[in-house]
């Protein structure tokens, strides 16, 4: 019979709070590279409900959008 | 299952680079099925693998195929995880200052800042490596953490999470019984 044994039983690792921000890092990644594959498409509709929306958004959906009109503002 | 061509990636798709102590934890667990419903594909270095067979764990590490990836560093990359593993060696976070003991984590570091990873994410447990890694700009989750993220999904209960950390306290990883219970509660956050 094998014998399973564990890698570096002594070392010390992260706290229950990392824990936290792993799980955390682990979402905007995953959510960053769906966005980043995501297809873009023309919506015509009023300017104050789009800014109405941008209200709505978080920091990270706030840079992603940043960039996007960074780049069309440089074209 | 050892790569050797550029891999095909899925659009959108989040892929992880893992050193041996989570996937060590992922196997006591049995949860490596659980980590490819988050990331498709898991990449590790030769050193890694080698380490898994060390540890008694080939048949988990053939029944992982071909979710699990090994990659070969090249001699350039191979020189600068050297230079990680010193580092870590030196770290006031390690309790193991022989350089040699942590190819492991270094050769994942390096496989982690390679371009095709830039939107990836990096398994790794152990605190000094953790403190490297991020000084290198690499985003990074131990394996608690995956548990925590697919419990906050819906993929896992808490009371799954529990039990998933439980067993790998029992086969010797060290995961403390107040440390399980606050990953537990913060399930219900």
């Amino acid at each position: 019979m094998v014998t399973k044994s564990t890698h570096e039983p002594k070392a010390k690792v992260m706290s229950a709070t990392d824990v936290w921000y792993d799980a955390r890092e682990i979402a905007s990644v995953l959510k960053h590279n769906l966005l980043e594959s995501e297809p873009m498409v023309r919506v015509q509709i009023p300017l104050s409900t789009f800014l109405n929306a941008v209200e709505n958004l978080d920091r990270e959906e706030l840079l992603i959008l940043q960039k996007h009109i960074e780049t069309r503002l440089a074209s | 299952m050892m790569q050797s061509k550029p891999f095909a990636k899925i659009p959108g798709a989040t892929y992880a680079i893992s050193n041996t102590g989570p996937l060590i934890s992922a196997f006591q667990s049995d949860s490596f099925e659980l980590i490819t419903k988050i990331f498709p594909t898991v990449f590790i270095s030769t050193v890694c693998m080698d380490e898994l067979e060390e540890h008694g764990w080939k048949d988990e590490i053939q029944a992982a195929s071909p979710q699990l990836v090994v990659m070969k560093l090249t001699v350039e990359e191979k020189e600068r995880a050297l230079s990680f593993a010193r580092q870590i060696s030196q770290h006031p976070d390690t309790n193991d200052p022989v350089m040699e003991n942590h190819l492991g984590e270094s050769q994942a570091i390096v496989l982690a800042l390679r371009s095709e990873h830039k939107n990836d994410l990096l398994l790794m447990d152990e605190l000094a490596a953790r403190s490297i890694a991020k000084q290198a700009g690499i985003k990074l989750s131990g394996f608690p953490g995956v548990l925590l993220l697919a419990a906050q999904v819906g993929l896992i209960s808490a009371e799954e999470l529990k039990k998933r950390l439980e067993l790998c306290k029992e086969k010797g990883t060290h995961y403390g019984v107040k440390f399980i219970k606050q990953v537990y509660e913060m399930v219900k956050r």
